[in-house]
C-alpha cells in the first residue's frame, strides 16, 4: 500500500513539475510586448509599419490569440485605407470567432492550472460588435452597401444571442447605439426606408441603455428620419424634440435631407484603452492569517492581513480528537486580475470643411471604447474572481503536493526546491490582459448633405485645445442622387 | 483531492501535448452534398439553379416568343443579397445562364460590368487593331428582358441551435414595357445544431 502511495506521489510530482515548466513557457501573456511593438507605430499613424511589425512578430499572438491577430491586421489595413485587405483579415477574424462557439473542455481545464491566457481569445462583446462594424465600414468605403448590411444582420444575430444569455439582467451589454445608427444610415442608402426608421428607433433605445450618452446629432438624425416616415408615435415614445436643432456638431440634417445625397465623414480618434493587471501576492497560513500585498493606484505597496479560512470540518474533528492537522501549514499565494490601462489620446475631434462643406462642421463621437471596456470589467468581475480563486487554490495545492513529494533529507536542497516551485507557480499567474487595443478610442461622425455631383472636402484632426494635429484631403468624391458616400479618416495620435 | 488533481493534471498535460493533426484530402463528386457549417454552400446554389431553370423553361412567358419564332435576349441585372451571409449570387446565376443558353430557348448578353470591359476593348481595337479584324462599336444586341432578383434569409437561433430559412426570388422583366413575365422562387430551410463543448 505504501509503495502505491509513494508511486502515486512520484507520478504526481513529476507531472506537476513538468506541467508547471511547460505552462510557464507556453502560457505567458504577451499583451504588453504586443503593446510595445505594435501600438507605438499605430499611434504615430504609421499603419504600414505596424502591419509589418505584426507580420514579423506573429509569435506574439500564439495559437490562442489568432482572433486578435486578424483583428489587429484588419483594423490597421482599414486605417491605411486598404479596404479589400481589411475585409480579408476581418473576415478571417469573424470566421475564427464563429469557430470558437464550441468551448474546448481541455483548454478550460488547463486554464484552471495555468491562467486564462491558454484559453482561445474570444473577444469582448463590444469588440465583436466593432469587428462587424469595421467590416461594414470597409464595405461602405467600397460602396458595397448590401455587404455592409450583411454585417449588420450578423451583428443583430450576435446581439440577439447576448440578449438571450443576459436574460433579465438589464445591466449587461446587449445592444450598441452606434451600430444601430449606422445601420439606419446604410438602410437609407439602400432605399429601405422602413428598416432605416426602425434602426434609428433602436439606436435611441440602445444609447439610453448604455454608458455612452446619446449624441445630439444622433437624436437629430433619428428625429429627421422618423419625421420623414410619419412615425409620430415613435417620436413621442422616445421623447425626441428639436432641442438640439441649433447645433451643427455631427452635421445638421433636416427631414428633407434624409433621402438625399450625403457625404458621411467617419473619424477614428485616439487609441482604445489596453488592459494591465493588478497583482496580489502573499502568504496563507492555514487556520491562521492571510497576508496580502498589492500596489495601490500610486504604485505604493500596500499590505493587508486578513483572517484565513478555518480548517475544514474533517480536520477540525481530527483536532478535537487530539490528532495531527494541517493547521499552521503555510502556502505562497499569488493572483492577478485585469485592470483598465488608459492611453492618453491627442486627437479629440475632427472638423470637416471645403467645397462640400462651406461652413465647417465639427464631428461628434458615436462611441467611446473606454466606458465599454470599463463596463465589461465590471460585468465580469465576479466571474473573473471566481475563476481566479479556483485557479489559485488548484495551483497552490499542486505546488504544495509537488513540494512535499520532492522533498528529501537535505534541508538546503529542500529550500531551493521549495523556492523554485513557488517561483514557477508565480510565473504562471497572469491575468488575461488580451484586448483589441488597436481600436480607436472614439468613432466620430459628421453628416454633410450635398447635391449629386463630384465634391471635395478636407478633414482636420484636433487636440483638446483645438490645435490641428493632422489632416486629410478628399478629392473627386462622386455622389449619385440619394447616395450616402462614406469617407474615413483615422488619427490615432 | 489527490485523485482529482491527478486526473486534472493528466488531462491538462494531454491537452498541452496534443498538437494539430495532419491534413487529409478526399476527392468527392461535384454534386455530392457536404454540409460543414450550415452556411449557404455549393449544394444550395445548385438546388436553386436546377429549380429556377426547370421553372423558367416551362413558364408560359416563353410561348409568345416561341410563337413568333424569336429567341429572347436576356441581360442579368442586379441580384441583391439581403441575407445574413456573404453569398456570391454569381454562382447560381452562372448555372442558370448556362442551362438556359444550352436549352436554346434564350440568349444572354453581357451584363453592365462586362459590357464596360468589352467597350474598353473595342475602344482599344479602334486605335490599334487592323481594319479587317477590328470589332465595331454600335453593333451590340440590345436585351429584351432583364433578370433581377434577391436572396433573403430568416434566422431563428437559440444557443447552439438555429433554423435558417433562405428564399431566392428571380424575375424576368420585359425592358420595354416593364412587365414582369416570370417570377420564380426557391426556398431552403435548414436546422443547424452546434455543440457548445468539445474536447
Amino acid at each position: 500500500m505504501s509503495a502505491r502511495i509513494a508511486l502515486r506521489k512520484s507520478v504526481l510530482s513529476r507531472l506537476g513539475a513538468t506541467l508547471l515548466l511547460l505552462l510557464v513557457t507556453g502560457c505567458a501573456d504577451k499583451s504588453l510586448l504586443r503593446l510595445e511593438k505594435i501600438a507605438n507605430s499605430a499611434q504615430k499613424d504609421d499603419y504600414q509599419k505596424a502591419i509589418a511589425d505584426i507580420r514579423k512578430n506573429k509569435d506574439l499572438y500564439g495559437g490562442s490569440s489568432q482572433l486578435l491577430y486578424h483583428m489587429d491586421l484588419g483594423i490597421l489595413f482599414h486605417y491605411a485605407g486598404q479596404y479589400d485587405s481589411s475585409i480579408t483579415e476581418l473576415s478571417k477574424a469573424t470566421a475564427i470567432h464563429d469557430d470558437l462557439f464550441s468551448k474546448s473542455v481541455s483548454n478550460e481545464a488547463l486554464s484552471f492550472l495555468a491562467n486564462d491566457n491558454v484559453r482561445p481569445y474570444r473577444g469582448k462583446p463590444h469588440e465583436i460588435v466593432l469587428l462587424h462594424q469595421f467590416l461594414a465600414f470597409d464595405y461602405l468605403a467600397l460602396g458595397k452597401y448590401d455587404d455592409a448590411l450583411v454585417e449588420s444582420r450578423q451583428t443583430q444575430l450576435y446581439l440577439d444571442e447576448l440578449k438571450r444569455k443576459a436574460g433579465k439582467d438589464l445591466g449587461k451589454f446587449t445592444d450598441d447605439g452606434m451600430f444601430r445608427y449606422l445601420t439606419g444610415i446604410a438602410y437609407q442608402a439602400e432605399g429601405q426606408k422602413d428598416d432605416a426608421a426602425i434602426s434609428m428607433y433602436q439606436a435611441i433605445k440602445a444609447y439610453r441603455g448604455s454608458p455612452i450618452a446619446l449624441p445630439p446629432s444622433v437624436a437629430r438624425g433619428a428625429l429627421a428620419t422618423l419625421k420623414a416616415r410619419d412615425r409620430e408615435n415613435d417620436i413621442q415614445e422616445l421623447k425626441l424634440t428639436d432641442a438640439a436643432a441649433g447645433s451643427n456638431a455631427g452635421g445638421a440634417l433636416a427631414p428633407s435631407d434624409v433621402d438625399g445625397s450625403e457625404i458621411i465623414v467617419i473619424g477614428e480618434a485616439g487609441r482604445s484603452p489596453a488592459l494591465g493587471q493588478n497583482v496580489f501576492w502573499g502568504t496563507w497560513e492555514r487556520d491562521g492569517v492571510l497576508v496580502i500585498h498589492f500596489h495601490d493606484s500610486q504604485g505604493k505597496e500596500v499590505t493587508q492581513v486578513l483572517p484565513a479560512p478555518g480548517l475544514p470540518a474533517s480536520e477540525a474533528n481530527r483536532a478535537g480528537r487530539g490528532g495531527r492537522t494541517r493547521s499552521g501549514t503555510t502556502f505562497h499565494v499569488k493572483f492577478a486580475l485585469p485592470s483598465l490601462k488608459n492611453v492618453p489620446s491627442g486627437t479629440r475631434f475632427f472638423t470637416v470643411a471645403g467645397e462640400a462643406s462651406p461652413t465647417p462642421v465639427k464631428t461628434e463621437a458615436l462611441t467611446d471604447v473606454e466606458p465599454l471596456m470599463s463596463r465589461f470589467l465590471e460585468e465580469n468581475q465576479a466571474a473573473m474572481l471566481t475563476r481566479t480563486v479556483i485557479r489559485v487554490v488548484a495551483r497552490t495545492i499542486t505546488a504544495q503536493e509537488t513540494k512535499s513529494a520532492i522533498s528529501g533529507n537535505n534541508p538546503l536542497i529542500n529550500l531551493l526546491l521549495n523556492i523554485g516551485t513557488d517561483v514557477l507557480a508565480d510565473q504562471l499567474e497572469q491575468a488575461d490582459t488580451r484586448a483589441w487595443f488597436l481600436l480607436p478610442r472614439t468613432v466620430q461622425i459628421a453628416r454633410i448633405p450635398v447635391k449629386p455631383g463630384v465634391h471635395s472636402l478636407n478633414v482636420e484632426a484636433h487636440d483638446a485645445s483645438g490645435r490641428t494635429i493632422g489632416s486629410k484631403a478628399f478629392e473627386n468624391i462622386a455622389v449619385k442622387p440619394g447616395e450616402k458616400k462614406f469617407v474615413f479618416y483615422a488619427s490615432l495620435k | 483531492m489527490s485523485r482529482i488533481m491527478t486526473s486534472l493534471l493528466k488531462s491538462a498535460l494531454a491537452a498541452v501535448l496534443l498538437t494539430g493533426c495532419s491534413t487529409k484530402v478526399t476527392r468527392v463528386t461535384h454534386d455530392s452534398t457536404i454540409d460543414l457549417t450550415g452556411k449557404w454552400n455549393d449544394t444550395d446554389s445548385r438546388l436553386v439553379a436546377e429549380e429556377m431553370v426547370k421553372d423558367a423553361t416551362n413558364g408560359a412567358w416563353y410561348a409568345k416568343y416561341a410563337a413568333a419564332k424569336t429567341t429572347p435576349t436576356v441581360v442579368v441585372g442586379e441580384i441583391r443579397n439581403k441575407s445574413h451571409e456573404h453569398i456570391s449570387t454569381e454562382t447560381f446565376i452562372n448555372d442558370i445562364q448556362r442551362a438556359l443558353i444550352n436549352s436554346g430557348k434564350v440568349e444572354f448578353v453581357a451584363n453592365k460590368a462586362e459590357r464596360g470591359q468589352i467597350r474598353d476593348e473595342k475602344a482599344d481595337q479602334a486605335n490599334n487593331a487592323s481594319v479587317g479584324t477590328r470589332q465595331d462599336a454600335g453593333e451590340e444586341s440590345g436585351a429584351k428582358l432583364m433578370m433581377i432578383g434577391e436572396l433573403n434569409s430568416i434566422v431563428d437561433q437559440e444557443g447552439g441551435k438555429a433554423v435558417v430559412f433562405y428564399q431566392v426570388n428571380l424575375e424576368l422583366v420585359e425592358i420595354e414595357s416593364h412587365k414582369k413575365l416570370w417570377i420564380g422562387d426557391k426556398k431552403i430551410k435548414k436546422f443547424v445544431e452546434r455543440s457548445e463543448t468539445k474536447f
